[in-house]
């Protein structure tokens, strides 16, 4: 064993010294991401979010408990989840999942080999994420990466969060959070405490037109950025451009005046332009996409958005 | 049209064209008395032939001149007949021939350009003159040697003859006085020390052309340090700028890939039994060097491929950074040029200049899967602790014909493939191969329901693996000396320290160092075919043995949902996964432990130990049956010590990881990743520096490792509109291909990789 490999092991791969058993619901954790925040990291996704976009790039995290999903690419009809499932008849002569009926009873899944069934959401601790997230440890420091918690909504699951970030900034893990804001303030502060970085959502200024599209006023998440802003001093501001929703220039052009007017420490606006990854995803868990697949965001509408936003002295990047 | 766009253009154009192959109808055996001769003089007779009478030509605008013979990898070499009918069958029964050689190892460069042939010569006038009555083998060798080193000066004053009527009839003067240069220095190299920068890689390319041109695949070693020197006395005394320095350079790699080929019609074979054997059983498997699968294969392989490895960076003997600002130009005209050869390996190590990390990040994130990278942190301790090399000499490896770790110009090489998957089929199959029958290993009965517990099943296998490194290494050690009797390289030898010194000819232990290694193959199917056994059939006890073994002898018969949970629910090597690394770590401490028994055991060679397919992935994967990991018969292998294809699911780091668990010092004949990855945006500088963190923590980590951007739209894109994207190079296992070039089957199974998004 070399002398390296010794230190590795001795300086970052320990087990943790204390065991946190608070669970949460994760619904992946994807390794060497490089999109959300510097660096190589590890994204938490954690499941549930209170917000309905309609455009939602991942649909199956919205709901906060676990849920089945189905890959039909991989189904062979071998008809063994028939057996265990309930109402099983249907998928047996429809070859679908009568989504409406299902109970969400996951026996299907074990009965699965094909990998044509899977839950998606699982229960864990936050020692258990911890535990896979030092795992990249040399490539974070090598990179200037970390780890990013995304959504879902972190915030739905509060204390879980907040429990991650100290314990990996207790290990010199660079921490990221990617949010929607939509919290209660006094939840949203204590995250944003343990955060280096915000990747912070701004969909629409105006509160009835976001109400309209997610579900959800916009006062509680403009109060939060102006709160976290001043605790965590490195805030990138996402915004996800909808055709059809957010992407006029006047909704940008007020966008850019209150980040420069409210905010501190904005680091960059990212342009996020519409895409419908969404679509596919939404089929395996018996959702239908609620907004047009076929729309885009034309590029000079992009470079319009962009020299708006630039107007207000902001460092504008598209794609993040 | 500047002078490297001309060249790249006259050489792309090349590819299509039919090039003749020389000289295979030629023989020696027609002159008097010939059969007299030691063969060792034969040998050094038929190359005589061959630089008296192999074609000669200088393209435009070229600065470094010189044609080698055509040949290849994949479809065979030719070279004149030395030995006579009789002896041909007596050799054939040991699976020899004439053309049985091995090539891989290469001259010691920095004392060829430093004495040149001439004082090479009177080196062995020398000792000649020192030689007793009775020492008739060293009297040939140094002979045979003297003879090929004369022979070897006739080729510049060929092409000076031929220089003299190009200067004759050339009209622009800026190229008349280029060629004028040429000339001289023709006059200058190999035979007498190269000088200026132009002069050294003229007498590289000199030498490489002829090794090439008489059977001998050699690589270059580490030729941004060797060239170095030149290089900076003629910028510090002002004779050229760094441009006139990269034109050269371009020039000088652009002569590497003349041979090249697109067109399957193009290729001609002269494959013949001898080809690439090392001597021995012909019954053992690593006798012979087997392209004798589909003609698709082998074309997709290896029919553009000469063993032209290099290496660059990296540290000098003393342990310092020797990074140069060749190991930049090499890289920047090898990926400006868009080339597959030499395939250049970039040395890295904890103090690898921040700019040399940043721009090999650069260059791989733009694509071409050139350089490949070695860590020296890990590979110099594994040839000083585990081989036992001393530091200095270990300090200045450099790759082989692939990427084989060897220590350039002082060094005997060879190896065998260690087929592990083929010492399971031995295991559940009496013995012979799930594919064909032939013996494969032991037959030790069936075992079926003689192995209660993993740990009764595990001692099974390894009693089988250990059987198959006896055989390989029994096998090269009785016919070791085999070789020199019919295929000695009198050339090749004076030139590789200490052969002049010993008087023994290379093939006759005349190098300083022999090293055989043994290279697991089939690794990472293995690691998840055990993981499987243990799994379903030890603890959860799903299966019986028997049930497991007739799964895998039927091909899966009726068995395919079982097949699925071996493929979708059972641990696998490449994820950080703790359980599938165990096994992987216990296996690969077992293999390089008894590795380091037999280096006690045999004192005159070293027995390296590393993880290898090349680019025989799916020749390899052919021949094996199907695996308890969920892989059916006969499908291709992933590459060298790559996780199984599509398996590694968690990402890079995941993949490096689970290999930084071993040891991988103890690997030290090199065992390389190799990851296919692609960017989801176009920030060049944000991907460099995703890429040079990677690099970063490969330094931390890793013991080698490849990296091609490329992704599927493209390559789906390549296949199409193949004339689109003919300098589309994607990297196989082993070497560099164009992907345009490759046979259909060969480019479905490229593109099966798994593609790492950065």
């Amino acid at each position: 064993m070399t002398d390296m490999h010794n230190t590795l092991i001795n300086n970052e791969s320990v087990p943790s010294q204390s065991m946190d058993s608070l669970t949460g619901i994760i619904f992946d954790i994807s390794r060497f991401s490089v999109n959300d925040g510097p660096g190589i990291r590890t994204l938490v996704f954690l499941k549930g979010c209170p917000l309905r976009c309609p455009w939602c790039a991942n649909p199956e995290s919205q709901n906060p408990r676990p849920q089945l999903g189905f890959y039909k690419d991989k189904c062979s009809l071998c008809m063994k989840c028939v057996n265990v499932c309930p109402i099983g008849e249907y998928f047996f002569e429809n070859h679908e999942i009568d989504w409406e009926n299902c109970q969400q009873c996951q026996s299907c899944v074990s009965a699965c080999k094909y990998g044509a069934r899977v839950t998606i959401g699982k229960t864990m601790t936050v020692s258990e994420v911890v535990d896979v997230v030092r795992r990249d440890m040399v490539f974070y420091r090598n990179s200037g990466g970390g780890m990013t918690i995304s959504g879902g909504e972190a915030a739905m699951q509060a204390e879980f969060t907040e429990r991650i970030f100290k314990a990996c900034q207790a290990l010199g893990i660079h921490t990221a959070l990617e949010t929607c804001g939509f919290a209660p303030e006094e939840k949203f502060e204590s995250i944003a405490k343990w955060v280096n970085m915000l990747l912070y959502d701004l969909k629409h200024m105006d509160s009835e037109i976001h109400r309209k599209f997610t579900g959800a006023g916009n006062e509680l998440i403009l109060k939060n950025i102006v709160n976290a802003s001043r605790i965590v001093d490195d805030v990138i501001i996402r915004f996800p451009m909808i055709p059809g929703f957010n992407a006029d220039p006047e909704n940008i052009e007020a966008m850019g005046k209150f980040i420069s007017e409210k905010l501190v420490h904005v680091r960059q606006v990212d342009i996020l332009p519409y895409h419908s990854h969404g679509a596919s995803k939404i089929e395996r868990i018996g959702g239908q996409y609620q907004y047009d697949p076929d729309l885009s965001v034309e590029p000079e509408k992009i470079e319009q958005a962009r020299q708006i936003l630039k107007s207000f002295g902001l460092k504008v990047s598209v794609g993040g | 049209m500047n002078r490297m766009e001309f060249l790249k253009k006259q050489l792309f154009e090349g590819f299509f064209t039919k090039k003749d192959w020389w000289g295979d109808d030629l023989t020696i055996l027609d002159q008097p008395d010939i059969a007299e001769q030691p063969m060792i003089m034969r040998k050094a007779l038929a190359f005589e032939k061959v630089c008296q009478e192999m074609p000669v030509q200088v393209k435009p605008q070229e600065l470094i001149v010189g044609m080698a013979t055509m040949s290849s990898v994949g479809f065979g070499h030719t070279f004149p007949q030395y030995e006579t009918e009789e002896e041909a069958a007596y050799f054939a029964q040991y699976a020899l021939s004439r053309k049985s050689v091995w090539g891989h190892h290469m001259p010691f460069y920095p004392e060829v350009l430093t004495k040149g042939y001439h004082c090479l010569i009177l080196e062995i006038d020398y000792k000649l003159a020192q030689l007793g009555a009775d020492e008739t083998m060293k009297r040939n060798f140094y002979q045979a040697a003297r003879r090929t080193l004369t022979a070897a000066s006739e080729v510049p004053r060929r092409y000076i003859s031929l220089l003299n009527e190009l200067i004759e009839q050339e009209s622009d003067p800026v190229r008349q006085a280029e060629l004028m240069e040429i000339r001289r220095v023709c006059t200058r190299v190999p035979e007498y020390p190269a000088n200026t920068f132009q002069e050294a890689l003229q007498s590289v390319w000199f030498v490489h052309m002829l090794l090439h041109s008489t059977l001998t695949y050699t690589p270059l070693g580490r030729f941004d340090q060797y060239l170095y020197p030149f290089y900076a006395n003629d910028i510090q005394a002002g004779r050229i700028s760094k441009d006139d320095a990269k034109e050269l350079i371009g020039s000088f790699l652009i002569k590497f890939n003349e041979r090249t080929q697109f067109l399957r019609a193009h290729m001609e074979n002269h494959m013949s039994q001898g080809d690439w054997s090392q001597g021995g059983d012909p019954n053992v498997a690593q006798t012979r060097f087997d392209l004798s699968n589909q003609e698709e294969y082998n074309y997709g392989q290896s029919a553009n491929h000469w063993l032209q490895s290099a290496a660059v960076g990296g540290v000098d003997a003393d342990g310092n950074d020797a990074t140069n600002d060749l190991s930049f130009f090499i890289i920047e005209m090898i990926n400006e040029l868009e080339l597959l050869s030499p395939i250049i390996s970039a040395r890295v190590h904890k103090n690898s200049p921040e700019a040399f990390l940043s721009f090999i990040s650069q260059e791989l994130c733009q694509g071409g899967a050139q350089p490949v990278l070695f860590n020296d942190d890990i590979i110099i301790n594994g040839l000083v602790e585990r081989l036992g090399i001393p530091l200095a000499d270990a300090r200045d490896y450099a790759s082989d014909g692939c990427w084989e770790v060897l220590i350039p110009g002082k060094t005997e090489y060879n190896y065998g493939h260690i087929e592990v998957l083929k010492c399971m089929e031995a295991m559940m199959n009496n013995g012979k191969s799930l594919v064909n029958g032939t013996q494969v290993g032991l037959d030790v009965g069936d075992l079926s329901d003689k192995l209660p517990t993993f740990e009764d099943f595990y001692k099974a296998y390894m009693h089988q693996l250990r059987h198959a490194i006896d055989t390989a290494l029994t096998n090269r050690m009785q016919y070791y000396d085999k070789v020199q009797e019919i295929a000695p390289e009198p050339f090749l030898s004076s030139m590789v320290l200490d052969c002049l010194e010993k008087g023994h000819d290379l093939t006759d232990k005349g190098s300083r160092y022999f090293v055989y290694s043994v290279f697991v193959t089939g690794a990472a199917y293995l690691i998840d075919s055990l993981c499987a056994f243990k799994k379903l059939v030890y603890d959860d006890r799903v299966i019986t043995l028997a049930e497991a073994f007739n799964a895998v002898k039927t091909n899966w018969a009726g068995q395919e949902e079982l097949r699925q949970t071996c493929l979708n629910e059972l641990p696998k090597y490449g994820n950080d996964n703790d359980e599938a690394d165990a096994i992987l770590k216990r296996f690969f401490d077992d293999f390089c432990d008894y590795v380091e028994e037999w280096n006690r055991k045999i004192d005159w060679i070293y027995v390296g130990a590393g993880v290898a397919t090349f680019e025989n992935y799916p020749r390899f994967g052919h021949q094996v049956g199907a695996s308890f990991d969920g892989r059916t018969s006969q499908e291709a292998f992933s590459s060298n010590f790559s996780p199984a294809v599509g398996r590694d699911t968690e990402g890079p780091t995941a993949v490096l990881l689970s290999t930084a668990k071993l040891d991988l010092s103890r690997l030290n004949s090199g065992c390389p990743i190799d990851l296919r990855v692609s960017f989801d945006k176009e920030k060049p500088e944000e991907n460099r520096d995703i890429m040079l963190g990677f690099i970063k923590s490969f330094i931390e980590l890793g013991n080698s490792m490849t990296i091609t951007r490329v992704d599927l739209a493209t390559l789906k894109k390549a296949q199409m509109e193949p004339e689109k994207y003919v300098s589309l190079r994607v990297l196989l296992g082993g070497m560099t291909a164009y992907f345009v070039q490759l046979s259909k089957v060969q480019q479905d199974e490229y593109m099966r990789r798994t593609e790492h998004r950065f």
